[in-house]
């Protein structure tokens, strides 16, 4: 039993709280990052905010060049009683004063600061005897006796106006990082994440920038009813960091001068993109610009069908500006973290062609603002989708995507608009078209014959472009054979292939040609708009069956020894329909995947990944591959890692994270992984039972053991389930109502055990605990 | 009328309703912008138009049609023309006790403020401010509070005070479905609610104007019709206003109090006159 | 021109014009008064509503499943057998189930709705939103049973304790006129401040001393005499005051009641509230809501109801044997329920972490008194409480129900100046769902 002391321990461990939140999982959870990026070359803290985060001890930041160590962490701040709240008052009164007397000297402020016309200045406190009170630590509250006169009173309004504030536990502890990021680190987006010993928070978006950074300092309303000295107007380029709370609204002046062309990008839904309790589901930002005497310039609220606002302004005159942020219906959180960058640096705004065929570069044209050259290399050296930008000594452009296929490739030549000029084209192929203007319509003209299955499909939308395409075949006569608006792939209230966009916008089509002859393919935009970005590629062919996988979640934490449940989707295209074997690619550091078959005609999976009985030193980033038979030839993709998350109380989107990453923890070493005795997959005749033995160790004071199916599987049922020393042996049996020969997928069981312990008055209290999760089990029915 | 394939019918739709040899669009609008200024359409009730509810005075509401035409529709050309007008400029006090002299526009018709620009009123001559928020969107929605209560773009946004005062919650989107009728909730509101109470008593505005007073009860009571009744009070106004003060004993502060809370539960503060 | 005799003008004069419009209807009609039907006669006098504003769990109150696991139940996994054989509640509820022979459980309500506003409007109105926004129950009753149908209280007919529920609209089309009269403030505070009736640091005499100055500074007033707009406001001043200075004051007193009935009921807002509606009853107000509001429980569920349910539970308790020792529950109607209930699996995973989502397919709702017959359950939810197995109840049959018993017919027409032909309730409508009014609890 001594190999199995630390499994006890790991056991005991998990069993801590036994009161209210029972069935509380407590998964560290990062919320937002405030501030969400940095300047390269320079070090600085941020605060990370989100939920069970003591003992987060370390930091993960993809890529090279960044390294980051976690300084403090905070917890939540609870509302503060009369004393705190008095004792807050008064050092705000004395720093206040300090600032204000500070300012006298250097000549900015003469005589009575505003808060105390009429009265005499406050006297030092004569009760000497009074115990000093204590305020909790807060963030805000590190080095305030230093701040300025606008910081005191934001600290003031963000602390004590308890009318807008809603507590939210999910993001109400802090941790203060400090990050340091080489002069030469590449610019971008990474993923942060933080661990520890019990465990690792998903990713949060951290971006790496050029130029330089400022925080926002409140309280900075158009209106401000605290009496204080003005802002200094800021000096362009910069990125400015802030965060909009309930009813804030956020204005920064900075000085501009004729003729410059100015870019203002926001990044606010674009570093958190969903919100699971929030409706909308994400912060919703509007820009505006005013002169300096207020009057409104511009106004944007989203870019194209981004939410994010970006905003041109060719400057008229030289003077100070203003530029205005905050959420459309004026709501606000500490998650509505948003950076802007201002500056004439390059943003692209058009890219044309979309893409190009794999292996070779193409030349592709852009157009936008402040754009050092017109053309870009696409390489084709990527695997379906590439990110490009321009690089640039100011700041890099924006990221354009753009996509590869290995079809032929030609370019759309206009005049096409009806059937009869139609550009005829040779199946396969992938067209790359632009609608030039509001009301244009493309047609490509192809040759069928009767029985042809011919797909056509428009990628767009998922490039960013902001095409809403509509999709049409049509036949000599002018009959339409097919038709699609937008084609989502949407299970229930899940989004499968959205990403983080709003709005699927792409079509696809398959039909079955009626008969021989010439059929018009009409690719139009379903709101009647047109303009030079609106570019889009277009693959006709025969099917091409293919599919794409995705795992998540993309952080996982598997205890030595034990087993955790994974998820993996099937995208199955032009009509897909075989088996998919995964297997981790690469090295796999001990780590064991199981029920790693996706059956035919199956969408998703429940597989196990498991740990081995030692702990690495280090986190695992986890590559899992998966291959099937597709006419013949085995066809292999990567699995991409997600992350399933919510949105507004409802949707599910699957949002795709950069790196999957298994932490394993629990001792240092521990029992050996459970193991399913006997070949798989399990064959279950009709009708009848199959015997299944797992061989897993499990400490001998667990009474009460019971096996629950932990994913929903119908058409098997468990049957004589019976523990011992060195495992468990149970039958699976066909649940003769949804059971039929064929059916295969795979179980994933739950071992659970009965706990007691004495609570405060005494009694024994008995609870059903889980204590982990078998490797996965996956089954087939057949004949008898 | 046809619409091409390409074209956006909402804007073949907008074309269509405003051409000039279309009669409805005009006439709605000017009698619509009448029935703002002058309490009353001219053709009465400004969404009850049909060919058995007459204008009351049609060759008013033709000659105002041509003036919008002719200004190529700018608004602000007829506010002018009907703000600028002796029927506009008349006095609420009727010249004929005749039943049907208010809808022929005898004299200025009286009715009471709406809701959204008595609260704004009220904001202006005390100071407090009224907060607006909403607790459907998650996270809530504080509109700052400098916003004036007219600029309120969400319907559903409101106040106690609003939905009491008439305001309405724009479900059918008529004219009508704003009631100015006073009603005893109302008028209990006005009188004794905690709301007025606190704009009164928490006014930092009636604080300032007692402390430049420095104790002449004349220039309190002056003052303060000028800022909630923009006018000068009369001399009986004064003697009545000073006898309060005496007969209750008043110190300065509450009798500015009573004066105030009396001048803004008169009619002629609540009454467009 | 006016069709028969009455102009536009005299309509107004008479204040008969609740929502104001006077498109294409018959000034006739408008003078007429809502007719009082031919229906059955009322066995209720009064209604009182508990609106659990938010949504109530309905596992976690009158429709316990412990069967059913720590997935669906988390630790209020007990039920408790009542003091009627075969209805059990939740355990969190012991002193309820003591008195279970008054009230009735409906476990099959549903409506399928997830959404606030559209289910709160669909429950207390029995339509589904559309052009027309209906009145609410509270407005009808108000309707049928106010002012022009003889009641002449000293205070509004329809009451609400103590905030209006927000982004709903009680009164629907009828307008002002039947818009409840909202309290505000907090009857377990020392001093229960209800708006425009009690005002602090005024005294009587300074109320009485102002409104002489008012009277003699109203320059306008005098300068237009007989204008009909300033004879109303004259006539809604005097109502004002008679309710500031009438005997509504001392009802709201709730210092009135002795200290033992005011700690039976709870010393927290909800119980006050429940002892000030049974005070309101016992004054013959009509129609009461006490909009009890926090339970959209999300997060934090299950230490909300820790919290909450007790409270719920000695104030409703109470109310229901109060009601019958002073012979008061065979007139009054207790209606408890909310816009929908909440979702039987608990969602353990975060951000909610351990809350409930909302569960408009299946809910429960509780009735007891005026004529609903106690000790019963209608209908039944599944093994987990997700889904209805029997005996569907949809609103508009919850709310004819009550309408019955009050005396107003539900098939009947909904009155109103606009000249609408509008039927109380949609029943038989295209598309309109319907199990049937509640038979088996109306007492005939």
């Amino acid at each position: 039993m001594r190999k199995s002391y630390p499994a006890i321990l790991i056991m005991m461990t998990l069993l801590t709280s036994l009161a209210w939140g029972q069935g509380v999982k407590r998964t560290p959870h990062i919320g937002y990052l405030y501030p969400a990026g940095g300047q390269r070359g320079t070090t600085f803290k941020i605060l990370v905010g989100g939920q069970f985060l003591r003992g987060m001890k370390q930091v993960r930041i993809c890529g090279q060049g960044i390294k980051a160590t976690v300084v403090e962490h905070y917890r939540p701040f609870q509302n503060l009683d009369k004393e705190q709240r008095d004792e807050l008052k008064r050092k705000m009164l004395q720093y206040s004063e300090k600032c204000w007397a500070e300012l006298v000297d250097q000549g900015k402020a003469k005589g009575n600061p505003p808060w105390r016309k009429g009265k005499k200045k406050p006297e030092a406190p004569k009760d000497k005897k009074a115990k000093p009170v204590q305020l909790p630590r807060h963030p805000l509250l590190n080095d305030w006796e230093n701040k300025s006169l606008r910081e005191l009173a934001a600290i003031r309004n963000l602390l004590l106006d308890r009318r807008k504030q809603q507590r939210n536990a999910q993001i109400a502890e802090s941790v203060l990082i400090e990050i340091t990021i080489d002069p030469a680190a590449a610019t971008g987006d990474r993923e942060l994440r933080l661990y520890g010993k019990q465990g690792m928070t998903g990713p949060m978006v951290f971006q790496v920038g050029q130029l330089p950074e400022v925080r926002e300092i409140e309280s900075n309303d158009p209106i401000s009813w605290d009496p204080l000295p003005k802002n200094e107007p800021y000096d362009l380029p910069l990125v400015i960091n802030g965060q909009v709370f309930p009813g804030d609204v956020d204005r920064f002046k900075f000085h501009a001068t004729a003729g410059q062309q100015l870019v203002f990008e926001t990044h606010a839904r674009h570093l958190i993109p969903f919100l699971a309790d929030a409706v909308p589901g994400w912060f919703q930002a509007t820009l505006g610009l005013y002169d300096a005497k207020g009057k409104e310039l511009a106004f944007v609220d989203d870019y194209q069908f981004n939410p994010d606002p970006v905003l041109f302004y060719k400057v008229p005159a030289d003077g100070i500006y203003q530029l205005e942020i905050r959420d459309s219906i004026y709501r606000g959180r500490k998650d509505f973290v948003y950076r802007i960058s201002i500056g004439e640096f390059p943003f692209i705004t058009h890219l044309f062609p979309l893409g190009g065929p794999a292996g070779s570069d193409t030349i592709a044209t852009v157009g936008g603002w402040n754009l050092p050259t017109q053309q870009v290399v696409l390489h084709g050296d990527v695997n379906g989708l590439g990110r490009t930008f321009l690089s640039h000594d100011l700041r890099d452009s924006n990221r354009v995507l753009y996509a590869t296929d290995t079809l032929s490739e030609y370019t759309e030549r206009e005049p096409n608009d009806r059937y009869a000029q139609g550009q005829p084209v040779v199946l396969p192929v992938v067209m790359n078209g632009r609608i030039r203007r509001a009301g244009d319509i493309d047609v490509y003209r192809i040759e069928g014959l009767a029985g042809d299955e011919v797909v056509a499909e428009v990628i767009a939308r998922r490039l960013r472009s902001p095409v809403d395409s509509l999709l049409r075949i049509v036949d000599a006569s002018g009959k339409v054979v097919a038709l699609n608006d937008d084609s989502v792939d949407k299970k229930g209230f899940l989004h499968r292939d959205m990403g983080i966009l709003t709005h699927h916008a792409d079509s696809y089509v398959r039909a079955t040609l009626p008969k021989d002859g010439t059929y018009g393919i009409q690719v139009s935009d379903t709101t009647g708009h047109g303009g030079e970005a609106y570019a889009y590629r277009l693959r006709i062919s025969m099917l091409r069956p293919d599919f794409e996988l995705l795992v998540g979640p993309s952080s996982v934490t598997v205890p030595t020894g034990r087993c955790v449940p994974m998820t993996v989707y099937v995208r199955r295209k032009d009509g897909c329909k075989g088996a998919v074997t995964l297997k981790i690619a690469g090295e796999d550091h001990g780590l064991q995947l199981d029920g790693g078959v996706i059956p035919a005609g199956h969408d998703q999976i429940q597989l196990t990944l498991g740990a081995p009985n030692r702990r690495p030193k280090e986190l695992i980033s986890l590559q899992i591959q998966g291959h099937a038979t597709i006419d013949g030839k085995t066809v292999t993709h990567q699995a991409k890692p997600i992350d399933n998350v919510m949105q507004a109380f409802l949707w599910r989107h699957l949002m795709p994270a950069q790196e999957l990453l298994v932490l394993v923890n629990g001792g240092a070493r521990s029992a050996p992984l459970a193991k399913i005795i006997g070949e798989q997959p399990v064959r279950i005749p009709m009708g009848k039972t199959a015997k299944v033995r797992v061989k897993v160790a499990i400490p001998a004071h667990f009474k009460k053991l019971r096996l629950k199916l932990k994913n929903k599987v119908k058409g098997v049922a468990l049957h004589q389930v019976a523990f011992d020393k060195a495992g468990v042996s149970f039958q699976l049996k066909t649940d003769s109502e949804d059971a039929k020969v064929g059916l295969a997928n795979n179980l994933v069981f739950e071992v659970s055990a009965e706990v007691s312990w004495k609570d405060k008055k005494g009694k024994t209290q008995t609870r059903r605990r889980e204590l982990g999760v078998l490797p996965a089990i996956s089954f087939l029915i057949e004949e008898k | 009328m046809r619409i091409k394939p390409n074209e956006d019918p909402r804007k073949v739709f907008a074309n269509w309703l405003i051409t000039k040899r279309n009669p409805w669009f005009t006439r709605v609008v000017v009698n619509r912008v009448w029935a703002w200024l002058m309490g009353r359409g001219v053709i009465h009730e400004p969404d009850d138009i049909r060919a058995d509810n007459p204008p009351s005075h049609p060759r008013l509401l033709a000659y105002l049609q041509k003036e919008l035409v002719g200004a190529d529709y700018n608004l602000r050309h007829i506010y002018r023309l009907i703000l600028n007008s002796r029927t506009y400029q008349q006095s609420s006090i009727p010249q004929s006790t005749k039943p049907r002299a208010e809808s022929l526009f005898a004299h200025y018709i009286v009715r009471q403020l709406d809701a959204e620009v008595l609260v704004d009123a009220l904001t202006t001559v005390f100071g407090p401010r009224e907060r607006y928020q909403s607790v459907i969107p998650e996270p809530f929605t504080f509109i700052p509070e400098e916003h004036r209560t007219i600029a309120l773009a969400d319907g559903s946004i409101t106040s106690q005070f609003l939905e009491m005062f008439g305001r309405p919650s724009r479900d059918t989107g008529l004219a009508s479905e704003r009631n100015n009728e006073p009603t005893d909730a109302q008028r209990l509101h006005m009188l004794n609610s905690t709301h007025i109470q606190n704009k009164i008593e928490r006014s930092w505005r009636l604080r300032q104007l007692l402390k430049d007073a420095k104790g002449n009860k004349k220039n309190v009571i002056r003052k303060l019709y000028l800022i909630i009744l923009s006018r000068q009070p009369t001399p009986d106004e004064i003697a009545v206003a000073q006898a309060y003060y005496k007969s209750a004993k008043m110190n300065s502060r509450q009798g500015a109090v009573d004066l105030a809370w009396a001048l803004i539960n008169s009619k002629e503060f609540l009454y467009r006159h | 021109m006016a069709r028969s005799g009455l102009t536009r003008r005299e309509v107004i004069k008479y204040g008969l014009i609740g929502a104001g419009t006077l498109m294409a209807c018959d000034p006739r009609l408008l003078l007429a008064s809502p007719k009082t039907p031919t229906f059955k006669p009322a066995q209720a006098k009064s209604v009182i509503q508990i609106w659990m504003w938010g949504g109530p769990s309905h596992l976690d109150t009158f429709d316990p499943k412990p069967q059913a696991g720590n997935d669906y139940c988390g630790p209020l996994d007990q039920a408790l057998k009542t003091n009627v054989d075969g209805m059990q509640v939740n355990a969190a509820l012991p002193l309820l189930a003591q008195q279970a022979d008054k009230y009735s459980i409906i476990r099959s309500m549903t409506h399928g709705v997830n959404a606030h506003e559209t289910a709160s409007y669909l429950m207390q109105t029995g339509h589904m939103p559309s052009r027309i926004v209906h009145p609410s129950v509270g407005a009808v009753v108000s309707l049928f049973k106010g002012y022009k149908h003889g009641y002449n209280g000293i205070v509004p007919p329809y009451i609400v304790l103590t905030r209006p529920q927000g982004r709903f609209s009680e009164a629907g089309f009828l307008g002002q006129s039947y818009k409840p009269f909202c309290t505000s403030g907090d009857p377990n505070a020392k001093r229960f401040v209800v708006e425009g009736i009690v005002a602090r640091g005024i005294s009587d005499e300074r109320q009485l001393r102002r409104r002489d100055l008012l009277h003699s500074l109203d320059s306008l007033g005098q300068a237009i005499g007989g204008n009909s707009q300033f004879t109303k406001l004259d006539q809604t001043e005097k109502a004002a005051y008679g309710l500031m200075f009438g005997e509504a004051k001392q009802l709201f007193d709730l210092g009135e009641e002795s200290d033992e009935m005011r700690n039976r009921y709870g010393r927290n807002s909800f119980g006050q509230s429940c002892l000030m509606a049974r005070r309101l009853v016992e004054v013959g107000v009509p129609y009461i809501t006490i909009n009890y509001q926090g339970w959209d429980t999300h997060k934090q569920h299950f230490p909300t109801m820790n919290r909450r349910l007790p409270q719920m539970d000695q104030g409703l308790a109470t109310l229901l044997k109060d009601l019958t020792e002073r012979n008061l529950l065979d007139s009054t109607i207790i209606w408890w329920g909310g816009e929908f209930g909440r979702s039987p699996k608990v969602q353990w995973n975060s951000p909610w972490n351990g809350g409930r989502s909302h569960h408009g397919r299946c809910f429960s709702v509780m009735l007891a008194g005026g004529g609903f017959q106690g000790g019963h359950v209608i209908g039944a939810s599944d093994a987990t409480g997700t889904g209805v197995v029997d005996r569907p109840v949809y609103p508009l049959d919850l709310i004819g129900s009550i309408y019955e018993l009050m005396g107003i017919d539900p098939d009947g027409p909904l009155p109103n100046s606009q000249g609408l032909d509008l039927k109380l309730l949609p029943t038989g409508e295209k598309g309109v769902k319907s199990g049937g009014r509640l038979k088996e609890i109306l007492r005939t």
